[in-house]
């Protein structure tokens, strides 16, 4: 493979992302606005990116300058490099790699590492809680996350996003790995810092919190890199449980994309029922509910996969 | 995978990492031009501002469960290449990942026992 | 001071959203009047604006000048100013462009900070976080600061700072005629207009030995209700937002407005022009609120049932009924301790039930025969007599958050001698540090959104 083409896979998946995030706006706009301000919705985004687009950007006297300036970068980028092992389509992926799953779960850590380098950095109160607030999350998701995905590997075989997806050819695993889906996508939540877990923004609470003294492209950054992380693992949860680009009639593409942002609205549409959660009701819900229950998941997944499942890979 | 293809697909990813950070770059430089960049503020506070220091020694008061969460971690690298390989080795796997998840769950019902999933006072 | 003001902003028209931080915000309202001790604290928030993002100033149009204000264009020269707080013309108002001259006058200055004294006694190796939350908070109707002292997440101590919202109503009354002192008096909580009003004119009438008759005071009372159930309203979407459970606050947003809406024509005047000593109160249907009641009834039954509520809120910012009675708290928040659990969901339930149970009854009088009111056999029309013979007295009303009471006392003057106003929040406010100790600033905060604490009436 030359230079040029995995520039040229490398810029589709940015643009990808892009819209995807936009599309993740318009979601939550209909959800907040209602549908029959669909037309403000369209343009909300736009007019929001351009208007951060055309501020300039003020770090603030007295922080860490370089932690500072570089959190947008490492969040962005770590989100550009998670998207790329999630198969659009047979063949339509930025890398196969063999530890595709793997690969995208160790690559949040240093997504919500940056939200914290974010908080810490600007030397403010609202920050500094939030910033522990993230440490929070840190040690929440990634257990109850990294067992509840177990369940499509061990079924499947096979680590690479691609092949897992391929494995569920005659039955998506949602079907009999229930819990596991329910585990994934509450544990989802947390490293996305989507309500009801963005505690370490707070609405009002903390007066922004993480994002307080954020502003112009920097600030846009980071929202794109909310949005962003919130996406994939929507699209994750879809290859991992939904059968990812699989269905009839429409081409792959089109079934994952749909998938996803169907997914996306039924996450976003539930949790707006539920009120912001302190956070260390968070750790408790992750080590007192989810962690137990997807060791629990992990058994009953190993007993079905080997009796019932066994043979239709 | 050929070292070959390795290096090609760690290749779209650098791309992807140099491309990401150029747009970045490019989003900051949009306002420059033509505006001199302005006098930094620290964030308001509500509009009052506390003059004590904001880098403080703060007490997490969940320290017990992020050492418990660093052990878990690792448990759960392990768990990754044992899933690969579960369907191939059957029965055998299943007994051994029976036995470690009893081990990890009598771990968390002595962590909660000995109160370290409780708010520290 | 604008907190319903704003609340309805944001429920008006979708594009109007309140954002957390300065920084990301697009313009500021400033809504006046702002006195020496918050001009600093708004001056800092505008400064703390992106750049090109303009400043908005409004101040009601009747509110009277008063003599402890810091005029707005002083501390914002370049401000947009909008007559009417509508999101239509928030948006006229923003629509004209970057503002790219300083928003701040060049002479006013920059914030000092503040350092408060520490508790000393600390053994652990970890350090207090100092949290100012204030002035401009959206907690509290009303600029006021709180102190939060914390180790790591935990409040260890609470100390409340007022100041930031004082009018100096009473002391102006002082000076002023009896009849322009009962126009200010409509300022001391305005929130609640009637209320404030009705006390001062009971006072003033039991010191001239007037009563109303019971069609009058009747209709008197109707408004009391009125505003007894709106402020619940709308303080539950404030609240309800900040809990970020934003399908609830919208069905709020959707029945406060729609109590606005059946409001707008309820008398033939406007309530102020009547509120008035010896005036009696005009003819009018009570409005039809059948329907709206219920539907506050079916809000306040969903909030109770709320699970995730329940669950989040379990036990936070319990207060005990006794406590609060001899603090002298009255109002939904008492009535939440004595017949609830006392904590925050049980104060939002029981706000919106005051609601629901006003308006029911409020609905049941559109039914009843209708008398004439009237004041002491005086006319419609007739001139009001401000002779006000020497003496003390008080006026004393169900307001939105409690009693509200005036103590008035008069030389036989031109002026009242002296005034004197009992706020229904300054009892809760009091018991505010040692309800904090101890929680979490998560909880802090909601803690406080809870107890509905209006600073300008603690101000005076």
């Amino acid at each position: 493979m030359s230079v040029m083409t995995a520039f040229v896979r490398a810029a589709l998946t940015l643009v990808g992302l892009t819209v995807g995030v936009y599309l993740i706006e318009v979601l939550e706009g209909l959800l907040t606005l209602g549908q029959r301000n669909w037309r403000a919705v369209l343009r909300l985004p736009l007019a929001r990116a351009g208007q951060l687009l055309r501020q300039p950007d003020r770090p603030p006297a007295h922080a860490d300058t370089f932690l500072y300036q570089s959190a947008p970068f490492i969040a962005v980028i770590t989100v550009g490099l998670a998207a790329l092992v999630i198969p659009l389509g047979p063949g339509l992926i930025g890398f196969d790699s063999s530890v595709g799953l793997f690969y995208f779960i160790v690559l949040l850590s240093p997504f919500v590492i940056a939200q914290m380098n974010a908080g810490w950095s600007q030397n403010g109160v609202v920050g500094v809680l939030g910033t522990f607030r993230a440490a929070a999350h840190l040690i929440s998701y990634e257990v109850p996350l990294g067992f509840a995905a177990i369940g499509a590997p061990m079924a499947a075989a096979s680590l690479a996003t691609g092949k897992i997806v391929a494995a569920q050819a005659h039955l998506w695993y949602v079907v009999w790995q229930p819990l596991g889906v329910v585990i994934y996508l509450v544990a989802a939540l947390f490293p996305a810092f989507r309500h009801p877990f963005d505690g370490a923004y707070a609405g009002s609470e903390l007066e922004g919190g993480v994002l307080a003294a954020y502003g112009g492209a920097r600030l846009l950054l980071l929202r794109w890199a909310l949005d962003g992380i919130f996406l994939l693992l929507m699209a994750l949860g879809v290859v991992l449980f939904f059968g990812g680009w699989q269905g009839p009639l429409l081409p792959p593409p089109v079934w994952f994309a749909f998938k996803t942002l169907a997914l996306a609205a039924v996450v976003l549409a539930l949790s707006r029922r539920v009120p912001r959660l302190r956070h260390d009701q968070m750790l408790s819900l992750a080590w007192k509910i989810l962690v137990p229950a997807s060791l629990v998941n992990i058994a009953i997944v190993g007993v079905l996969a080997l009796f019932v499942f066994g043979g239709g890979a | 995978m050929t070292l070959a293809s390795i290096h090609a697909a760690y290749g779209v990813a650098a791309a992807l990492a140099v491309l990401a950070l150029m747009l970045g770059v490019a989003a900051l430089g949009i306002p420059r031009l033509g505006h001199p960049p302005p006098p930094a503020e620290p964030p308001p506070e509500f509009g009052g501002r506390s003059g004590h220091k904001s880098w403080v020694q703060f007490r997490l008061r969940y320290a017990v469960l992020a050492l418990l969460f660093v052990a878990f971690d690792m448990e759960m690298v392990f768990m990754f290449p044992w899933a690969v390989a579960f369907r191939a080795m059957g029965l055998i796997a299943l007994a051994d990942m029976v036995v470690f998840i009893v081990i990890l769950a009598s771990a968390i019902i002595f962590a909660w026992k000995a109160g370290a999933f409780e708010w520290e006072a | 001071m604008g907190a319903h003001d704003l609340a309805a902003l944001a429920g008006q028209q979708p594009l109007v959203m309140l954002v957390a931080a300065p920084r990301h915000a697009d313009c500021l309202l400033v809504y006046e009047p702002l006195n020496a001790a918050f001009a600093p604290a708004a001056a800092e928030l505008a400064r703390g604006l992106p750049e090109g993002a303009p400043v908005i100033l409004y101040r009601p149009p009747d509110l009277p000048a008063l003599t402890d204000e810091t005029p707005g264009a002083t501390v914002f020269p370049h401000a947009r100013r909008i007559t009417a707080c509508t999101a239509a013309a928030l948006q006229a108002a923003y629509a004209q462009g970057r503002s790219d001259a300083l928003p701040v006058a060049a002479a006013f200055p920059s914030l000092r900070a503040d350092l408060v004294d520490l508790p000393q006694e600390h053994e652990l190796a970890t350090e207090f976080t100092v949290f100012s939350l204030g002035p401009a908070q959206p907690f509290t109707a009303g600029p006021a600061r709180f102190w939060l002292i914390c180790d790591g997440e935990q409040v260890v101590q609470c100390r409340p700072v007022m100041g930031y919202a004082a009018r100096g109503i009473a002391g102006q009354m002082h000076g002023m005629a009896w009849a322009a002192a009962a126009e200010l008096a409509a300022w001391y909580d305005p929130l609640a207009p009637v209320a404030s009003r009705l006390a001062f004119v009971q006072a003033v009438e039991h010191l001239q030995g007037i009563t109303p008759n019971a069609a009058s005071q009747g209709i008197r009372e109707q408004a009391l209700a009125v505003e007894r159930a709106h402020n619940a309203l709308w303080w539950s979407v404030r609240f309800l937002r900040l809990l970020a459970l934003e399908p609830l606050a919208r069905r709020a947003a959707q029945l406060a407005m729609a109590l606005d809406a059946v409001l707008a024509g309820w008398t033939p005047e406007p309530i102020a022009a009547w509120l008035a000593p010896q005036r009696p109160a005009p003819v009018t249907t009570p409005p039809d609120l059948a329907s709206l009641a219920r539907a506050v009834r079916d809000l306040a039954a969903t909030v109770r049932r709320d699970r995730w509520l329940h669950l989040r809120t379990v036990g936070i910012g319990q207060i005990n009924g006794a406590i609060l009675h001899s603090a002298g708290v009255t109002g939904s928040a008492l009535t939440a301790s004595t017949s609830g659990a006392g904590d925050i969901q049980a104060r939002l339930v029981a706000r919106l039930t005051m609601a629901a149970t006003t308006l029911t009854a409020l609905a049941e009088l559109a039914a009843a025969p209708q008398t004439t009111p009237t004041v002491a056999g005086r006319q419609k029309d007739q001139q009001a007599d401000w002779y006000v013979p020497a003496g003390t007295a008080t006026g004393a009303v169900a307001g939105p958050r409690g009693t509200l009471a005036v103590d008035v006392t008069s030389d036989g003057g031109i002026h009242p001698a002296h005034v004197a106003w009992h706020a229904p929040s300054a009892a809760l406010l009091s018991l505010v540090p040692a309800l904090l100790a101890g929680q979490k600033v998560a909880d802090a905060e909601m803690i406080l959104a809870s107890l509905d604490l209006v600073t300008a009436e603690v101000d005076g």
